[in-house]
């Protein structure tokens, strides 16, 4: 079960990027992850790529355009509402939360304080959704 | 009731006029009866000196006829007239048969009224009483005819019809009145030839009188009875004007007392009864009377004016000294422009003028209240059709009356849509319901006023709606701080909603920085583990329990910030499961044991915060424990309006000078790694929203119990 899955990656926080391409090196996975800093490159990294990603992993609190505005652009989007899109920020905002799951994500993640947590729970969301049936 | 009383009086006195009349009338019948006696005996020279029959005769004929105008004249009645005449005819004639018939011209037939000699029974009774029609017979045809007949042989009359026997001589003389044939003397003998013409004009002369004296007996018995119609109506004119509550005065032209009652005597405190008073006269009364009066002067002037014009003069006031207030009418009677007299009534107004004034004070009280009340008062008739308005309202409109007054109310002051609003309400109040209402109107100024109307349907003494009544009340100024209060609240709730996203972005700004410098700390660890000292091995322990703290930390300024005053009310909440929930989501140490003293009670309460309350609670006294063997003992009792809860430990304790200061933010009084000093916080903010309180028992050293209210 080792099918290498396509992942967009928004995430404005460098260090957050090197602590996922650090976890994915460690666990020597070979998932390609293309990284956009928010949800305007993003829209236009999806407009532009041939290679559809398999999932959007999403952070909320992100400048220019932030996660939810991206959210609502991508589930009123012919070809792109059916990637399954999983939240991983730091917010527990209850509204936040409930915003998100109304919109249609796969799931909510809080990234966690302590880094070997944080390894642990990537290696997660890998194992899961390498089991998963994929649309792109 | 007075006004019919007097008309009534009126009437009596005109009736009692016409009876007069009807006296004058009897009068002139007496007289003319008179003339009639003097004409009989004409009547009688005439038939004794045509006839030249025997002195005897003559001397007879005068005899009879004098027995029978001294007999007739003292009777009116008929039926004894008839046998007067019968009996003496019958003795004159030497018959023993003369039979006295009344015509009944309505029912066309003669009626044997009275007869003499064998036609009587002992008792006087008529045998064989005939009723004749008009026409048959030979006293019918005479009936018909009204001519004399002498029949000398009845034998040879086909018209005779026998009565009790067989007679052969007959001789009818019709009594006849004005013109008609009243009746028929009739008498009868056995002998042929029996009647001589001379006693035939005997018979007639008599018959005359016997008309005449019908006609007088008929005459006084119409007089009888006008007379005893007059008593009567009499007496029910005296008994009507005693029992009056009107004091009547009735006076001739020569101002003779014709008529007074009681009540009259009452009024002038004249100590004779109202009888004695009539006929006596009334020229020197109203000088003798000017006392009991308030004003003795006018009250003499006015009735000699009165007097002198002899005009109606309905409803002059009159003050008496004691205060009586009388209402006097003056009504002078006249017949055909001749002057009768007149009538006096007076009435005692005293409680009516009394009530009326004080109706008048209570209506000038309340005109007052509402001219000056501080409410605008409207009257509108059902088609909003301004009527009437008060001073107030005039000064919350700013229209002056003569504005409004005849305008549509709702055109001139209101905006659209207060409008179809009153228009709803207007026809609830046409169902008549009351209603308040507001409405945002305009003043004249074309200022926004916001009033608060209490409507109510107008009725009219038939129970109609004519309209309604609208009390305004100006909250202008309560209405626009009202609207100030609601757009406050906007704010600070908009306000509040910011903060909140503030804290979240905030914290989420913060604890980013903080997984950053815990993957970094770890990526240096790790790659450089094998050339670290023990030392720096232990200081990144230590960096990664201070990264811990302030996680929790902002965590906790995070949670104490979303605390919102809106609150889930979650129906009946078993505080028993709430508990049992908690307890298997924290961590409880082996050497600590939580006991639930007794079943809790089941209360109406925003789950999620309760449960923050007790967590909190059982939390800290877990982290203050420093006993071997911990316990923690969670109990409440039952007050009157609400529970008394508590959580109490053997742990630390906390000292007194504390005690206050414990609940304030960040004033955590242990130094321990994952105690962010909020719990306490939070515990005390969530109860503030429920108006409960929080208070503290401690001991240093024994352990500490918190007790917190909740409403049931």
């Amino acid at each position: 079960m080792n099918k290498p899955l396509n992942i967009l990656l928004v995430e404005d926080d460098a260090i957050e990027v090197m602590k996922f391409q650090r976890v994915l090196l460690n666990l020597e996975y070979n998932h390609t992850v293309s990284q956009s800093a928010n949800g305007e490159e993003a829209i236009v990294y999806l407009n532009e790529t041939k290679n559809l990603p398999n999932i959007i992993l999403l952070d909320l609190n992100m400048s220019r355009m932030n996660g939810l505005e991206f959210l609502e652009y991508l589930k009123t989007h012919e070809d792109f509402k059916c990637i399954p899109t999983v939240i991983l920020t730091t917010s527990s905002n209850k509204k936040d939360v409930l915003e998100c799951y109304r919109m249609g994500i796969a799931g909510y993640v809080l990234k966690p304080l302590k880094y070997e947590e944080y390894v642990s729970c990537i290696q997660c969301f890998f194992q899961y959704w390498m089991h998963n049936q994929l649309v792109h | 009731m007075e006004a019919i009383i007097i008309a009534n009086l009126q009437r009596e006195l005109e009736s009692e006029r016409l009876k007069n009349k009807s006296l004058d009338e009897a009068l002139r019948i007496k007289t003319l009866e008179n003339k009639t006696l003097k004409s009989t005996r004409v009547v009688i020279d005439t038939v004794t000196t045509t006839d030249e029959a025997s002195t005897k005769t003559k001397g007879q004929l005068i005899g009879v006829l004098d027995i029978v105008i001294n007999r007739l004249f003292g009777s009116y009645n008929i039926y004894e007239i008839a046998q007067e005449i019968s009996d003496i005819l019958s003795q004159f004639l030497g018959t023993n048969d003369c039979v006295i018939y009344a015509v009944y011209k309505d029912k066309n037939h003669l009626e044997q009224i009275a007869a003499s000699g064998r036609k009587l029974t002992e008792n006087g009774e008529i045998i064989n009483k005939l009723l004749m029609p008009i026409g048959e017979g030979i006293v019918g045809s005479v009936a018909k005819s009204g001519k004399s007949e002498l029949i000398h042989d009845t034998s040879k009359d086909d018209r005779y019809i026998e009565d009790i026997e067989t007679r052969f001589s007959e001789l009818t003389v019709p009594i006849i009145l004005n013109g008609h044939v009243i009746g028929i003397i009739d008498s009868e003998h056995p002998d042929k030839n029996f009647f001589t013409r001379q006693q035939l004009k005997t018979v007639e002369s008599i018959a005359k009188v016997a008309a005449l004296k019908v006609k007088h007996a008929l005459d006084m018995r119409e007089k009888d009875q006008s007379d005893r119609d007059l008593i009567t109506s009499q007496k029910r004119l005296y008994s009507l004007i005693s029992g009056l509550d009107t004091g009547i005065l009735l006076e001739d032209e020569n101002r003779k007392i014709i008529l007074t009652n009681q009540r009259f005597c009452n009024f002038f405190q004249i100590p004779l009864s109202p009888e004695y008073l009539i006929g006596q006269d009334c020229s020197n009364a109203a000088e003798q009377s000017k006392h009991l009066f308030k004003n003795p002067e006018h009250f003499t002037e006015r009735i000699a004016q009165l007097l002198e014009k002899r005009e109606k003069a309905i409803a002059d006031e009159v003050v008496m000294a004691n205060n009586t207030i009388l209402e006097r009418d003056y009504i002078p009677i006249f017949n055909d422009d001749e002057y009768l007299g007149h009538l006096w009534s007076y009435r005692d107004v005293t409680l009516n003028r009394n009530y009326q004034k004080s109706l008048e004070a209570q209506r000038e009280k309340y005109s007052n209240i509402i001219s000056n009340m501080n409410l605008g008062l409207i009257e509108v008739d059902n088609n909003d059709v301004i009527l009437m308005v008060n001073k107030s309202f005039e000064q919350m409109s700013g229209y002056k009356e003569y504005e409004l007054i005849g305008k549509t109310g709702a055109d001139i002051l209101l905006d659209e849509a207060s409008k179809k609003m009153l228009k709803a309400q207007v026809d609830n109040r046409v169902k008549g319901e009351s209603n308040i209402y507001e409405v945002t109107a305009k003043n004249k100024e074309n200022a926004d006023r916001y009033w608060l109307i209490s409507g109510a349907p107008n009725y009219n003494i038939n129970d109609e709606i004519i309209g309604s009544i609208g009390i305004h009340l100006d909250i202008t100024k309560q209405k626009k701080l009202e609207i100030q209060k609601e757009n406050l609240l906007e704010k600070l709730k908009k306000s509040n909603e910011e903060l909140e996203e503030y804290a979240h972005i905030v914290s989420h700004d913060l604890k980013s920085p903080l997984r950053n410098i815990s993957a970094l700390a770890n990526w240096i660890k790790t790659d450089n583990l094998s050339k670290l000292k023990p030392e720096s091995i232990q200081h990144f322990k230590q960096l990664e329990l201070t990264l811990e703290k302030m996680d929790t930390l902002i965590s906790g300024i995070l949670k104490y910030a979303s605390i919102s005053e809106e609150t889930v009310l979650d129906h009946n909440i078993d505080l028993n499961e709430l508990l049992d929930t908690i307890l298997q989501t924290i961590h409880i140490p082996q050497n600590i044991s939580i006991t639930i003293k007794q079943t809790l009670p089941t209360i109406i309460v925003d789950k999620m915060k309760v449960r923050q309350i007790f967590q909190n609670l059982i939390m800290n006294a877990i982290e203050h424990n420093d006993k071997p063997q911990g316990i923690i003992t969670i109990d409440f009792s039952e007050q009157e309006k609400h529970y008394e809860f508590s959580v109490s430990d053997n742990g630390v304790g906390i000292d007194e000078k504390y005690h206050k200061k414990i609940f304030k933010i960040f004033n955590s009084i242990h130094q321990k790694s994952h105690n962010s000093g909020i719990g306490l916080s939070i515990v005390k903010k969530i109860l503030n929203i429920y108006n409960c309180t929080i208070r503290i028992e401690s001991e240093l050293g024994v352990g500490t119990t918190f007790f917190f209210t909740l409403n049931k």
